[in-house]
């Protein structure tokens, strides 16, 4: 048995487990029938185990470089290194559906095991919205179109394989960044499943919210720190000296998340108004239809990304997927619009509901701004036969008066009060932060930066820092008041109690490092490009970079050209090797940066050109950016934060009020 | 005024001075100019990378170009216009206001005039509310330690 | 307020649907240049073997075909025998091959020229601005001008025999019939 054979077997008897559990799962809801939904737990596990079979046995056989599939042959050669075979399983299309698959099949496990067991009637529906979700993919894999397992004609095996396309095995990072996304993608349908599960039911309770809480926040956590290794990909591999270029595929990543983004705000409405609750619905079916969209963008060809590796007939099935989510999640949301509409108003401009509103506004604005951005050339096109471009100049034009509306916000709103605020509350929550703007746009302005944007950025920052700050000392002080406890041991207790809400502070710090590296790095990034013959030196930015020689590196699956640079000036002494990659699959050569990352700027050192005939001289370009580290920090306080915003509460204790209510009912 | 409004509208003023400050029209060197111009020109053989941005060779020429231009003294639309002339509109990173492109401007600027003004339709004042002797500090540090652990 | 919402809800997923349909109807690798169907811009480059200079008026009233190439171009490689045969075919009719060499140094596409052995006028495009006014993308890039100067239309990436001749014989008959 070879392994195309174990793969193409699992795969569909997975399939024809899905169909089953989908089944069972619709009819142990509408009977309510026990026996029903034990054997869609049973067959749950059973699809999980035969994608699981199926994946393994795919990097199997690009392991063993068996070049009998088509997908081993394209992706896979004799040199390609153990560990770029293993991680090749989500090098294309094809294998990277494998990977989706599985992530899903292991959704359906936890709902059909757990879920159940918490909320059994909704948990039913939802488990048979995921198996049909399930069904659909696992179908998609079966498919000519997408199936990893696809045999080539005996006589047509190659000897050796393509091997994967060069920008996928240049860095071991490729390990990370797919799966990170791939799980924060998938996990959007479950907080999906389950909403559709409320509006097919007719739920007027909020219990599926804090059902799918973990699963909303795990997304969106992985989600975001997915997009920021992508963009740290992007600029330690890539090599052209950037984190972020709009990209359609950067573009397709960041649209769900944005909407997550407001959906992980707006659901503390409702948890403590019931208001926006069809706000909150909305959310989840856009986030979870915006993973497919994104799917759609990138995989189907249809416009030119980074990402754009194969053009495939998947295309039209993922577009009609999209369209029929879509139209039974909207549809759906319709039908229920009166029975979720808010009873009671929003409250004051000034109150935290009304700040959760807006937010919503911006967030959606934002989303739909990025969306319009990536498929206007298209939509252009097909109209009026014109073609044209919009890239990173558009795009930071809108986005950053939008991004700097909500740091203002997420500023303000942790320090109102529901319902509303008085003039005498506004007042002392935010002397100090204001005096911290005022502090930090000074601080921007001496520093030297240009541009209203810039400054604009250092004082809310400040503004938020300062504002994040006083939520902790008057937590700490309280507890210090209250129970005795010395700072410190408060600090700690205020997430044991408190996780989410602190936790959620400390991701608004995240997002405030992160904000600051991306404006600094932006504004103040200077540059050199010079032809250099060895010995020779450049200067920029206080560095001194002279010249050495340019060397030629041969390995088995590349051959590099690289320059040798030694780096003195602003206190450091060190050697970069910035060179040309050829890959022998490729035309032209990829570019690998010598990058000295620091605490204040990376040097960032690019080979862009070099003498092929006799090594006389080579085109260096020296890049300075500042703070462009804390952009990776601060995506690592956000995770942290996250991690600490999942801390379960900490059980209540009732002993008190069943004495109190003894006590009464004693004393008639 | 109290004293806390005065420092916030101070405050509010200085960032504002600031930001007037920064944002002053001021003179761009020809290198400031070049890298500007690159900035908004399409890097034709990258996957939507500008001119400015891409280490490959075409947008390395095209760069040299618009050194020469801005040399030679072409205002900015000159210097897009010769580009547009020999690869189209394609070439330009981000459409003309007037043109088929200028729409993608009119709709967030719509999006978000429209959202901002039905989210402010929403949010309607509260009732005015009778004033009681305020908390001790006992009952104040009670009520802080309360809404400290309140789940958000 | 909840009919409008319907209908808008509608509309817009039905929209969005129809956009993304129709994009599947473009390649997106089909970039349309400014150039074709305006005048071919003058050049004056020096030739690669030799001293002499290559312009474009010095072949008026000829169907020039310019080809893009450079010496590290693995398509080029590809692409040069269909080059060679047409140029067989058509030397000294008024059809005139011209390849313009660009992103490349003098020496490596003197060599090229002398190992493939191609008899062609070849110019050198040091600074690659005369690639830049006709809106090459990279090598190799085709480009058919007619008897009137006019760019006919141009073909990115290597040029197989079968097109070489079609766009050839195409403009011979727009000019015998002017």
């Amino acid at each position: 048995m070879s392994w195309g054979d174990i793969g193409a077997g699992a795969l569909r008897a997975a399939l024809a487990l899905a169909l089953w559990g989908l089944g069972a799962a619709a009819y142990a809801a509408w009977k309510r029938d026990a026996r029903a939904l034990a054997s869609a737990r049973l067959v749950a596990i059973g699809a999980f185990v035969l994608v699981l079979i199926a994946d393994l046995a795919m990097v199997g056989a690009l392991t063993a470089h068996d070049f009998s599939l088509v997908y081993v042959a394209e992706n896979n050669a004799l040199e390609t290194p153990t560990f770029y075979s293993a991680i090749s399983l989500w090098a294309a299309l094809a294998g990277s559906i494998l990977l989706w698959t599985l992530i899903l099949a292991g959704a359906v496990v936890w709902v059909a095991l757990r879920g159940t067991r918490s909320l059994p009637r909704l948990a039913t529906v939802a488990l048979a919205v995921l198996f049909a979700m399930l069904a659909f993919f696992l179908a998609l894999v079966v498919t000519a179109a997408a199936d990893p397992f696809t045999r080539l004609a005996a006589d047509q095996i190659p000897a050796d394989g393509n091997g994967p396309n060069a920008l996928l095995q240049n860095h071991p990072f490729m390990a990370l960044h797919p799966p990170l996304l791939y799980l924060g993608y998938v996990l959007t349908s479950v907080p999906f499943a389950y909403a559709i599960a409320a509006l097919i039911l007719g739920e007027t309770t909020d219990r599926w919210l804090t059902e799918t809480r973990k699963a909303a926040l795990a997304s969106w956590a992985l989600l975001g720190v997915g997009i920021v290794a992508g963009a740290w990909w992007s600029y330690a591999v890539l090599g052209w000296g950037g984190y972020w270029a709009w990209d359609p595929v950067e573009n397709a990543a960041i649209m769900p998340w944005l909407t997550a983004t407001a959906y992980l705000h707006s659901v503390m409405v409702e948890e403590k108004r019931r208001l926006l609750r069809t706000w909150n619905i909305a959310l989840v079916i856009a986030t979870f239809a915006l993973t497919i969209l994104g799917t759609f963008l990138t995989r189907s060809g249809v416009v030119n990304s980074v990402h754009s590796f194969t053009q495939s007939a998947i295309g039209p099935l993922l577009l009609g997927y999209f369209v029929a989510i879509l139209v039974v999640g909207v549809g759906l949301l319709l039908y229920r619009m009166d029975d979720l509409a808010d009873r009671g108003s929003v409250g004051a401009p000034l109150s935290r509901e009304a700040i959760f509103l807006f937010q919503n506004v911006l967030f959606v604005a934002a989303t739909l701004t990025v969306l319009l951005g990536t498929i206007y050339p298209l939509i252009a096109e097909a109209l009026s036969g014109a073609q044209l471009s919009i890239g990173a100049p558009y795009f930071d034009r809108v986005e950053v008066p939008i991004g700097l509306a909500l740091l203002f916000l997420m500023g303000i709103g942790p320090q109102l009060p529901w319902h509303g605020a008085s003039r005498a509350t506004l007042e002392r929550q935010f002397t100090a932060p204001a005096i911290a703007a005022a502090a930090g746009a000074a601080v921007a302005v001496v520093s030297g930066m240009a541009g209203w944007a810039p400054v604009l950025t250092y004082a809310l920052a400040a503004f938020v820092t300062a504002t994040v700050v006083q939520e902790f000392v008057r937590g700490v002080r309280a507890r210090h008041t209250l129970h005795g406890e010395p700072a410190p041991t408060a600090f700690v207790a205020l997430f044991r109690r408190n996780g989410r809400r602190y936790g959620g502070y400390v991701v608004h710090l995240g997002i405030v490092i992160a904000v600051v590296a991306i404006a600094t790095s932006q504004a103040r990034t200077t540059e050199l490009e010079q032809t250099l013959a060895p010995g020779d030196a450049m200067d920029v930015a206080g560095y001194h970079i002279t010249f050495a020689g340019l060397r030629d590196i041969a390995e088995p699956q590349r051959a590099t050209t690289a320059a040798d640079l030694v780096i003195t000036g602003n206190g450091a002494s060190l050697h970069l090797h910035p060179g040309l990659v050829q890959y022998p699959n490729t035309e032209s050569a990829i570019g690998s940066p010598g990058i000295a990352a620091g605490s204040r700027d990376d040097l960032y050192t690019i080979l862009a050109a070099y003498d092929g005939t006799g090594h006389a001289w080579a085109t260096i370009r020296v890049r300075v950016i500042p703070l462009v580290s804390w952009l990776w920090a601060g995506g690592a306080v956000v995770g942290f934060g996250a991690l600490l915003a999942a801390l379960p509460p900490p059980k209540r204790r009732p002993v008190a009020v069943a004495v109190r209510v003894a006590d009464a009912v004693g004393a008639e | 005024m109290t004293t806390a409004r005065w420092v916030i509208v101070a405050a509010v003023l200085a960032v504002g001075l600031a930001i007037a400050w920064t944002a002053r029209p001021q003179p761009q060197t020809a290198a400031e100019r070049v890298d500007r111009i690159s900035a908004e020109l399409r890097c034709p053989v990258c996957q939507g990378l500008s001119v400015q941005d891409s280490p490959s060779e075409t947008a390395r020429s095209m760069r040299a170009l618009v050194a020469q231009r801005v040399a030679e003294g072409r205002t900015d639309d000159e210097i897009r216009a010769e580009f547009v002339r020999s690869y189209g509109d394609w070439i330009l990173l981000e459409p003309p206001l007037l043109s088929v492109g200028g729409l993608v401007w009119l709709a967030p600027l719509a999006a978000i005039v429209l959202g901002a003004a039905l989210a402010w339709s929403r949010a309607r004042a509260p009732a005015p509310i009778a004033v009681v002797a305020g908390p001790t500090d006992e009952e104040l540090g009670r009520l802080r330690e309360l809404v400290a652990s309140e789940p958000e | 307020m909840s009919r409008i919402a319907r209908y808008a809800a509608v509309a817009l997923i039905l929209g969005l649907a129809a956009v993304l349909t129709l994009a599947f109807a473009r390649d997106p690798h089909d970039i349309k240049t400014g150039t074709v169907g305006k005048p071919a811009p003058a050049f004056a480059l020096p030739s690669l073997t030799g001293s002499a200079t290559v312009s474009l008026d010095q072949y008026k009233g000829k169907i020039v075909v310019l080809n893009f190439w450079s010496s590290w171009c693995i398509p080029c490689k590809q692409e040069n025998p269909a080059l060679t045969d047409v140029w067989e075919r058509y030397r000294g009719t008024d059809v005139v091959l011209i390849g313009i060499v660009f992103q490349d140094s003098a020496d490596a596409a003197r060599e090229y020229t002398a190992r493939l052995g191609n008899t062609w006028a070849s110019a050198l495009d040091g600074d690659g601005r005369m690639a830049l006014s006709y809106g090459v993308f990279g090598p190799p890039e085709t480009y058919f001008i007619g008897a009137d100067g006019i760019i006919a239309g141009r073909h990115i990436g290597p040029i197989d025999e079968q097109t070489l001749m079609t766009g050839i014989e195409t403009l011979r008959a727009k000019s015998a019939t002017r």
